[in-house]
C-alpha cells in the first residue's frame, strides 16, 4: 500500500517548485522554471486529490492500522459515513483544506495563464497559504499508524473494531456539512490572496478579478452556516438552530465581514477611491477569521463537539493570524502614507478645492449625506463591523480572562442577542431605506416614518415574551441594569425595519421585471433584491421561534400506550406505538451469526448481547446471548448475570463441544475470558409514534427517536413542519414505566431556511449573471 | 467633523464601551475547586464527590456542563434555579461538576458525548440513571424526586450493587410514581 505521507511530502515539493519558478520570474524576471510551473501546481493538486481518495479507501476498508481511521470509524458504521468520517476530524479536514487551496490555484492557472503579472502575484500567496496547510496536514497526518503513536503495540496488532464515530455526527445533514465548510474556507483564500497583492502592488484589477470568488465562498459559508444550524435542529434535540455556541458564531464572524466586504467592493468598483483600503482590509480579515474559525472549532482553547482534543495545529494558527494581521497593518500603513504624499502634492494644485468640499459637507443637512450612496454603504458597513465585533468579542474575551484569571465566565445567549438585537435592527432600518426606490423626498419621510415605528414600538409591550430579553425567565432577575435596558426593548420593533426591507425589495423587484431589463441584468438586480428579502424573512424567523416557543411537558404512562393524554393549554398527545431497542444486529464487536457461521476464523473473539436464557454446563454457568438476529452459548466459571443483561463477553470459539457431565452438544461455544457490561456501548434506540394535538384537532405526526451508539447517545426528535409553525417533539429515552416526552411549538422555523434558500439562489443569479462576462473584459 | 469620521468616532466608542461593560457583567461560573452553576456549589471533582457521598450515604449528581453551552445555561437559569429543585439537590444529594473541556476522561467512562448530561450515581459509583441533555424543572424534579426516595428506602440492602452487570436500578421505583406531570 501506498504511504499517504510520502504523497504529502512530494506534494510539497511539486508545491515548492512552482514557488520557487514564480519566484524567480518575480524578483528576476527569468522565465527558465515557468515551463514547469503549471505542472508542478497541477501535480500538487492532483498528488493531493490522489490523497484524499487513499484515505477515503482506508475508511472504507477500516484499516484500523491507520490512527485516524481506527479513531473515527468502526466496523459496524454504515458505509455512507465512512466516507462522512473521513473529515471528522483534524487531520482529514486539513487535507481537503489544502487540496480545495491548490484547486483554485491550479483553477487559476488554467483559466487565467500566467503571463499576467498579477495572476501570478496572486499564485505565490495562494501557493504559501496552500502550503501552509499541507504542512499543518503532514504536522497532524491523517495516515500516521498506531505503531507509530503508541510504541508500546506488538507490531502486526491489529485492532478488532475502531473507536466509533460520534453518535451525534451520524446523520445525513453532518455528512454534508463538512465538505461546504472547508470548500468555503479554501476559496476564501483567493480574496484573500487578491487583496494583499492589492495591497502590495496597488494593482486594481484586484477586486474584479476576486468578485467570482468572493460569491463562490459566500455562498458556501452561507451553507456550512445553514446546514450546521439544521444539524443542531435536528441532532441536538433541544429545538434551537442557533445557540451562539463559539463554533457557531465563529463561523458566523466571516460571513459577516465577506458580506461587508461585498458591500465595500460594489462601491470601489464604480469608483477606485471608496474603500480603496476598506475593501481589501475586509478580505484580509475574513481570510484572518476563518483560520480563527479553525482554531476556535478545533484547538484546546474553547472546546465543543467540534473538537477532538488536543492539537499542535492549533499554534500554527495563532502562528498565522498574528503574522497576517501584523502584514496587514504594515500594508494599510505603508499605502496610507503613500496616499498622504499624493494627497499633498495634490494639495498643492488644488488646495482651495479640497476645502470647498469640507465647507460643503458641513452645511448640507444629514439626509443630503444619507442620499450618497457611498454613505450609506458606508453605514452599512460600519455597522456590519459592529456586529462582527459583538459576536467576536463574545466568544473571545471568557478565554481571555479563563487563561489570565483561571476562571470560566459566562457568556450566554442572552449576551448575544441584547448586544446585537440594537445593532441588527439599524441594519435592518438602512437595508430598506438602502433598497428603496424613489424620489430623494418620499425616501427621506420613509426613513423617519420607519425609525420613528421603530423607536415608539420599542416600549410597546404585549406580554412578557414580547422582549429582547424573555421577562419570565429567571435568568431575567438575574441581570445587571444595562441588560434589563436593552433586554426590555419590544419584539414589535423588529416589524417596521423587517417589513420596510420587504417592501422596498418587492417594489424595486416589480420595477425591475417592468423595466424588462437583459437576462443578465434581470438576474443580477432580483438576485440582490431577494437575497435582502432573505435576511429579513431570516431575522423574523429566528426571533420569532426563539422567543415564541411553546414547551409543554409529557409523561406517557406505558399503559396509555394508544389513548389520547391530556396535556395543559388544550395540547394532548397520543404515543400510537412505542419500540424499544429495534436496532438489533448492532451491538459492538463481531456478528454471532459470523462466529457460528465460520469458528476457526475466530480462535478469539468478542461479541455482545442480550442474556436469554441461563443454564447450568456441568461446572461452568452457561447463558445463551442473543444480539437480535442469532444466538451463541457462552460458558463462564461464574457470574452475578441474569436473563436480560447486555453483555459483551471476550473469549475463545470451541468448535463440536460435547459436556461430558451433561451430554450437551454445541456447534460452537465460547468460553468467556471476560464479561463487561455494555451499558453505554450498545447501538440500540427507542422509537416512539406518535400525534400531538391541540384542541382536538392534530397538528402534528410523526417518530421520536433516542439511540446509543458506540460513541454516545443522540436524540433524533420528532419535527413536523408547516409554514407557520414546527412540532418539534424531544423523546430521550424511556423510563421503566414512561415515556418522557417534552413537546415543542416553534413558530415560523421555515421561514428561516426559506431565508437561506433565498441567498443561494440569489447569489447563483448574481454570479450567473457575470460568468464569462467578467474574466475576458479583464484580462485580455 | 466630517460625517464619515464622527460615524468611525461612533462606532468606535460603542464598541469600547461594549468591550468593557460585556467583561464586568459576566458572571463566574466556576473556579479551579469549585463550580457555581445555578445557585448551587458544586465540587470540580468525583472523588472527593464520591468520598462525601459514601460518608454521608447520599447519591451523587455528576453534572456534565461546558463554558459554551448553550443549553447547559439555559438548564441553570431554568432548572437548577427552580426552588424545588435546587432544595432538593442541596440536601438529598452530594453535587459534582465535571467540565468537559477538562476532563474527558470521566466524560468518556461514563459515556457522556455532548453537554449538558446529567448522571446520578450512587455512592460506590455505579450509575442509577441519566439524563442526557436539557430537561425542564418539572422533569427533572421528578427523576431527582425519585432517585432520592428509592435511594433512602435501598441504601442498606443495595450497598453491593457493584457486582451486579445490570445497573440500572430506577426499576425499582414502580410503587413510587409520582404525581403525573400531565
Amino acid at each position: 500500500m501506498i504511504d499517504g505521507n510520502i504523497v504529502l511530502y512530494l506534494s510539497m515539493l511539486t508545491a515548492a517548485v512552482a514557488l520557487f519558478g514564480l519566484l524567480l520570474k518575480e524578483l528576476r524576471n527569468d522565465d527558465v522554471y515557468m515551463g514547469i510551473v503549471p505542472w508542478a501546481s497541477r501535480a500538487t493538486f492532483v498528488l493531493l486529490g490522489f490523497d484524499l481518495l487513499l484515505l477515503t479507501y482506508h475508511f472504507i476498508t477500516s484499516d484500523f492500522t491507520i490512527m485516524y481511521v481506527w479513531q473515527f470509524t468502526s466496523l459496524s458504521l454504515p458505509l455512507v459515513y465512512k466516507f462522512a468520517a473521513v473529515l471528522a476530524g483534524q487531520s482529514g479536514t486539513l487535507l481537503l483544506w489544502s487540496l480545495i487551496i491548490f484547486m483554485c490555484s491550479t483553477w487559476i492557472a488554467e483559466t487565467k495563464k500566467w503571463d499576467n503579472p498579477f495572476v501570478r502575484q496572486v499564485q505565490i500567496v495562494t501557493i504559501i497559504t496552500g502550503m501552509f496547510f499541507t504542512v499543518l496536514t503532514i504536522m497532524e497526518s491523517p495516515f500516521a499508524t498506531i505503531y507509530a503513536l503508541d510504541s508500546t503495540l506488538p507490531p502486526g496488532f491489529i485492532p478488532q473494531d475502531g473507536n466509533g464515530l460520534n453518535a451525534l455526527l451520524i446523520n445525513p445533514w453532518m455528512a454534508i456539512h463538512p465538505p461546504t465548510v472547508f470548500i468555503a474556507y479554501g476559496v476564501a483564500t483567493i480574496p484573500f490572496a487578491a487583496a494583499l497583492v492589492y495591497l502590495l502592488t496597488g494593482k486594481r484589477e484586484w477586486e474584479a478579478f476576486a468578485r467570482q470568488w468572493t460569491r463562490l465562498t459566500w455562498l458556501f459559508l452561507t451553507f456550512t452556516i445553514a446546514l450546521g444550524g439544521l444539524w443542531a435542529y435536528l441532532v441536538l434535540g433541544w429545538g434551537g438552530f442557533w445557540a451562539w455556541d463559539p463554533v457557531e458564531t465563529s463561523s458566523l464572524i466571516p460571513w459577516i465581514t465577506i458580506t461587508a466586504y461585498m458591500h465595500a467592493a460594489s462601491q470601489y468598483r464604480k469608483d477606485k477611491n471608496v474603500f480603496n483600503i476598506g475593501a481589501p482590509v475586509l478580505a484580509i480579515i475574513t481570510m484572518i477569521l476563518v483560520v480563527y474559525a479553525a482554531l476556535v472549532t478545533r484547538s484546546g482553547i474553547f472546546e465543543s463537539v467540534h473538537a477532538f482534543g488536543d492539537s499542535p495545529s492549533g499554534m500554527m494558527f495563532l502562528i498565522f493570524i498574528v503574522a497576517a494581521v501584523l502584514v496587514t497593518i504594515a500594508l494599510v500603513a505603508r499605502k496610507i502614507s503613500h496616499e498622504k504624499d499624493k494627497d499633498n502634492d495634490n494639495d498643492n494644485d488644488s488646495d482651495s478645492g479640497d476645502k470647498n468640499e469640507d465647507e460643503d459637507e458641513d452645511e448640507i443637512s444629514i439626509y443630503d449625506y444619507l442620499s450618497k450612496k457611498s454613505i450609506q454603504f458606508y453605514i452599512t458597513v460600519v455597522l456590519l463591523s459592529i456586529l462582527t465585533f459583538i459576536s467576536f468579542w463574545g466568544i473571545t474575551f471568557p478565554a481571555i480572562i479563563q487563561l489570565v484569571k483561571h476562571m470560566k465566565v459566562g457568556v450566554g445567549v442572552e449576551f448575544f442577542n441584547i448586544w446585537g438585537y440594537p445593532a441588527f435592527i439599524a441594519l435592518m432600518v438602512m437595508m430598506g431605506y438602502c433598497l428603496q426606490r424613489g424620489d430623494y423626498k418620499f425616501k427621506k419621510q420613509s426613513l423617519i416614518a420607519v425609525s420613528a415605528a421603530t423607536v415608539l414600538l420599542s416600549f410597546v409591550s404585549i406580554g412578557p415574551e414580547f422582549h429582547v430579553m424573555d421577562h419570565t425567565s429567571n435568568f431575567w432577575t438575574a441581570q445587571p441594569f444595562l441588560y434589563k435596558l436593552i433586554g426590555s426593548i419590544s419584539l414589535l420593533s423588529m416589524m417596521p425595519p423587517i417589513m420596510y426591507v420587504i417592501g422596498a425589495a418587492l417594489d424595486r423587484m416589480f420595477v425591475d421585471f417592468k423595466a424588462k431589463p437583459s437576462g443578465k441584468v434581470l438576474a443580477r438586480k432580483t438576485g440582490i433584491n431577494i437575497i435582502h428579502i432573505g435576511m429579513a424573512l431570516i431575522l423574523f424567523g429566528a426571533v420569532m421561534s426563539v422567543s415564541f416557543t411553546t414547551s409543554i411537558g409529557a409523561d406517557v404512562y406505558l399503559n396509555q400506550i394508544g389513548e389520547v393524554v391530556f396535556l395543559d393549554d388544550g395540547y394532548a398527545v397520543k404515543v400510537d406505538e412505542y419500540l424499544p431497542e429495534s436496532g438489533s444486529g448492532v451491538y459492538p464487536g463481531d456478528k454471532i451469526s459470523d462466529v457460528k457461521r465460520n469458528p476457526s476464523a475466530y480462535p478469539s473473539t468478542q461479541v455482545s448481547g442480550k442474556i436469554s436464557e441461563i443454564q447450568s454446563i456441568g461446572s461452568y454457568t452457561g447463558f445463551k446471548l442473543s444480539d437480535g438476529n442469532d444466538y451463541i452459548w457462552v460458558a463462564t466459571g461464574g457470574a452475578d448475570i441474569a436473563v436480560g443483561d447486555e453483555l459483551t463477553v471476550s473469549g475463545s470459539v470451541m468448535r463440536d463441544f460435547e459436556s461430558s457431565s451433561t451430554g450437551m452438544v454445541f456447534d460452537a461455544i465460547i468460553f468467556a475470558s471476560d464479561l463487561s457490561s455494555i451499558s453505554a456501548g450498545t447501538d440500540t434506540s427507542q422509537k416512539v409514534y406518535l400525534e400531538v394535538f391541540k384542541d382536538g384537532k392534530r397538528i402534528g405526526k410523526g417518530v421520536s427517536e433516542y439511540v446509543v451508539y458506540k460513541q454516545g447517545d443522540a436524540t433524533h426528535p420528532m419535527v413536523d413542519r408547516s409554514l407557520t409553525h414546527d412540532v418539534y417533539v424531544i423523546f430521550q429515552g424511556a423510563s421503566s414505566y414512561s415515556i418522557p416526552l417534552t413537546i415543542l411549538i416553534k413558530p415560523f422555523v421555515n421561514e428561516v431556511w426559506i431565508g437561506v434558500i433565498l441567498f443561494s439562489v440569489g447569489i447563483m443569479l448574481i454570479a450567473g449573471s457575470e460568468m464569462n462576462l467578467r474574466r475576458r473584459r479583464e484580462f485580455e | 467633523m466630517k460625517p464619515k469620521k464622527l460615524i468611525n468616532i461612533v462606532a468606535i466608542v460603542l464598541m469600547v464601551g461594549f468591550a468593557y461593560a460585556a467583561i464586568n457583567i459576566a458572571p463566574v461560573l466556576s473556579d479551579e475547586e469549585n463550580t457555581y452553576l445555578g445557585g448551587l456549589v458544586w465540587t470540580n471533582f468525583l472523588d472527593e464527590g464520591l468520598a462525601a457521598a459514601q460518608e454521608q450515604h447520599k447519591p451523587v449528581l455528576v453534572y456534565f456542563w461546558a463554558v459554551w453551552c448553550q443549553y447547559c445555561e439555559l438548564f441553570e437559569t431554568e432548572t437548577l434555579h427552580d426552588s424545588k429543585v435546587n432544595a432538593a439537590l442541596k440536601n438529598d444529594f452530594i453535587l459534582v461538576a465535571v467540565d468537559l473541556d477538562e476532563n474527558r476522561e470521566v466524560a468518556s467512562r461514563f459515556g457522556v458525548s455532548y453537554p449538558p448530561h446529567e448522571l446520578f450515581l450512587d455512592e460506590y459509583g455505579n450509575i442509577i440513571t441519566r439524563i442526557p441533555g436539557y430537561v425542564d424543572a418539572d422533569t427533572f424534579y421528578s427523576v431527582v424526586s425519585d432517585v432520592s426516595s428509592n435511594y433512602n428506602s435501598n441504601s442498606n440492602s443495595n450497598s453491593n450493587s457493584n457486582t451486579n452487570l445490570n445497573s440500572n436500578s430506577t426499576d425499582n421505583g414502580d410503587d413510587q410514581v409520582e404525581e403525573a406531570v400531565i
